[in-house]
């Protein structure tokens, strides 16, 4: 197990049992509380993720697809980090803002892949000439 | 209703039968003593039919062989290459038995080792066109490339991180851990999830199937020299068997192996490979169908594939099974016709002439062997790199397909096998259409020349 996984675990238990105890409290601002937890987690793996997914473009450069490998970690990127958004917003009771956030992610995946949908469809087509 | 004959009644048909044949037998016997043919030794029932029919095969092969051996040599040279053409006109196509002997026929006599090694010349041009082979017929070159270590490094350059494989492996590998993150990180992407791995999929098909494509063409390419290779070879396989008097093998080796040529060239042209590229356009398609809709086609698509293959593995194993029939018997029958006749016919020196027939005929399979083995070896040569490296190809994607099925990546897994069914439809192409060339080349080789 390494090192920033077992401290994520750690502060995942204890955002969970200080989150019990505040609701024990009445404290309401819980959901808040909560949602700024989940962000601070995933900014502790921000570089962990940034790590594998450089040494993953490496390789696609190697593979010589470096252009579609830069375009596919952008796009994970957007819906990881929207997704994870729009969670934190639906727990604090935004549904609104969770949408808008979801929606905003969603036109740009549409805007990464738009070039690329002439290519496939470049392609497509020369399989089907050639068929033809 | 008609009733059924008894046991009794069929006992009785078949004592009058013996009666009516004993009677016409003891006629046949009494008026064959009377014109004195009973004097003749009689053959027993069965060798007797076999006896008048090889006769009548046996006239029926002269009658044949005079002007076929003349029309076949003339038609298979002449085809064979346009510089032949000009020396044949003025040999008016003569066609002798051996060097320098005037033969019954009354045609001048021709050089028939000239002949021979003017085929052969032509025969090492085409193959040093696409083979290494030296013109004068030097073949270490062709055999070093079937020597194991060659075959080893080639496959070493072709898997190496330089190679050409080795770097399709390291694209898929790439293109597989991304959509194996893209899925795995989907998990945390809620309602996001299916957009965000539509679009990494729709992303990466393109390389995938871009580099596919690539493959498809260059095995185009290579089936294409094979089809050249092969076209040129036809003549020479007719010329030789018709030199050594293989009549039925030359008009049956020519019309077999055009036929074969010409219907693996359109059916693999016209047919399967557009076939194959629809199935890649599906499964380009079929990468990004998230509700599926694309399945039924591809199913469609695979079931006319296998009709038209299966078809045509019908229609040319049949061609190859009457090839294999027609030739060799027929030919061996009238060459020993020709043989007695020659040694009947012609005085003192028949025997001399008939022996040569013998002589010619070891001399015309050593040159079918050469031939034979050579073309075999540059079939094999043309055909045997592509093959290897598509099998690599397809190695490369198993691995990929197994790490992502091991790791979770069911849409990863799901986008290589689209891609990898239709390579599986270019490798069974690709081996169809080689294994028929080679087969064709196996047939020349054991029924090229009949023995005499």
């Amino acid at each position: 197990m390494s090192e920033l996984f077992a401290r994520t675990l750690g502060v995942i238990i204890l955002v969970g049992i200080l989150s019990q105890v505040l609701k024990l409290f009445g404290w309401k601002g819980v959901p808040v509380f909560v949602s700024l937890c989940i962000l601070g987690i995933v900014s502790l793996y921000a570089e962990a993720f940034l790590g594998v997914f450089s040494e993953i473009q490496e390789l696609a450069a190697v593979g010589g697809i470096y252009e579609y490998a830069r375009a596919a970690v952008k796009i994970i990127a957007v819906g990881f980090l929207c997704g994870v958004l729009a969670d934190a917003f639906s727990e604090m009771g935004e549904g609104g803002l969770a949408k808008s956030v979801t929606l905003a992610s969603r036109l740009e995946i549409i805007c990464i892949c738009l070039p690329y949908f002439r290519k496939i469809v470049d392609t497509g087509l020369g399989f089907l000439e050639y068929s033809a | 209703m008609s009733k059924l004959p008894q046991k009794k009644d069929i006992k009785e048909m078949i004592r009058l039968e013996k009666n009516n044949s004993a009677l016409f037998h003891s006629r046949v016997c009494r008026d064959a003593s009377v014109c004195g043919l009973d004097k003749i030794p009689r053959l027993p029932e069965g060798r007797r039919g076999r006896m008048i029919f090889a006769m009548l095969f046996f006239a029926a092969g002269v009658a044949v062989l005079l002007p076929g051996i003349f029309s076949v040599a003339r038609a298979g040279r002449g085809a064979c290459y346009g510089l032949y053409t000009e020396r044949l006109d003025a040999h008016a196509c003569s066609y002798s038995l051996i060097e320098g002997t005037d033969n019954p026929f009354g045609t001048e006599g021709a050089d028939f080792s000239d002949e021979l090694s003017e085929i052969l010349d032509g025969f090492f041009v085409h193959i040093g066109e696409f083979a290494d082979v030296g013109n004068d017929g030097d073949l270490s070159g062709l055999a070093s490339g079937f020597s194991p270590d060659n075959v080893v490094s080639s496959v070493l350059n072709l898997l190496g991180g330089d190679g050409e494989v080795g770097g399709f492996l390291i694209m898929l590998f790439g293109v597989s851990a991304l959509l194996l993150a893209a899925e795995l990180t989907a998990f945390n992407a809620g309602e996001l999830s299916s957009g965000m791995t539509g679009g990494v999929a729709m992303v990466l098909s393109v390389p995938i199937f871009a580099s596919v494509s690539g493959i498809v063409y260059s095995v185009r390419d290579g089936l294409q020299s094979a089809t050249e290779l092969f076209s040129g070879l036809i003549p020479v396989f007719t010329s030789v068997s018709a030199i050594g008097g293989g009549v039925a093998t030359a008009a049956a080796e020519a019309a077999g192996m055009s036929f074969t040529l010409s219907a693996v060239s359109f059916f693999v042209r016209d047919g399967l490979l557009p076939i194959v590229m629809l199935m890649m356009a599906l499964g380009l398609i079929a990468s990004f169908d998230v509700g599926g809709s694309v399945a039924p086609v591809i199913r469609g698509a695979k079931s006319f594939f296998t009709l038209v293959l299966g078809g045509l593995t019908s229609i040319v194993a049949g061609t190859l099974a009457l090839q294999t029939l027609i030739t060799g018997a027929q030919d061996s029958m009238t060459l020993r016709g020709m043989k007695y006749a020659i040694s009947g016919m012609i005085p003192i020196v028949g025997g001399s002439v008939s022996s040569a027939l013998g002589t010619l005929a070891s001399g015309v399979n050593l040159a079918k062997g050469t031939v034979g083995a050579v073309s075999l070896a540059a079939l094999l040569t043309v055909l045997g790199a592509p093959l290897i490296k598509l099998l690599l190809y397809r190695i490369a994607f198993r691995i990929c397909i197994s790490f992502l099925e091991m790791t979770g990546g069911k849409l990863g897994a799901g986008i290589l096998s689209s891609a990898l069914y239709a390579f599986d439809m270019l490798i069974s192409v690709f081996a169809f259409s080689s294994l028929v060339y080679v087969l064709e080349v196996i047939i020349f080789l054991k029924f090229g020349v009949p023995a005499v």
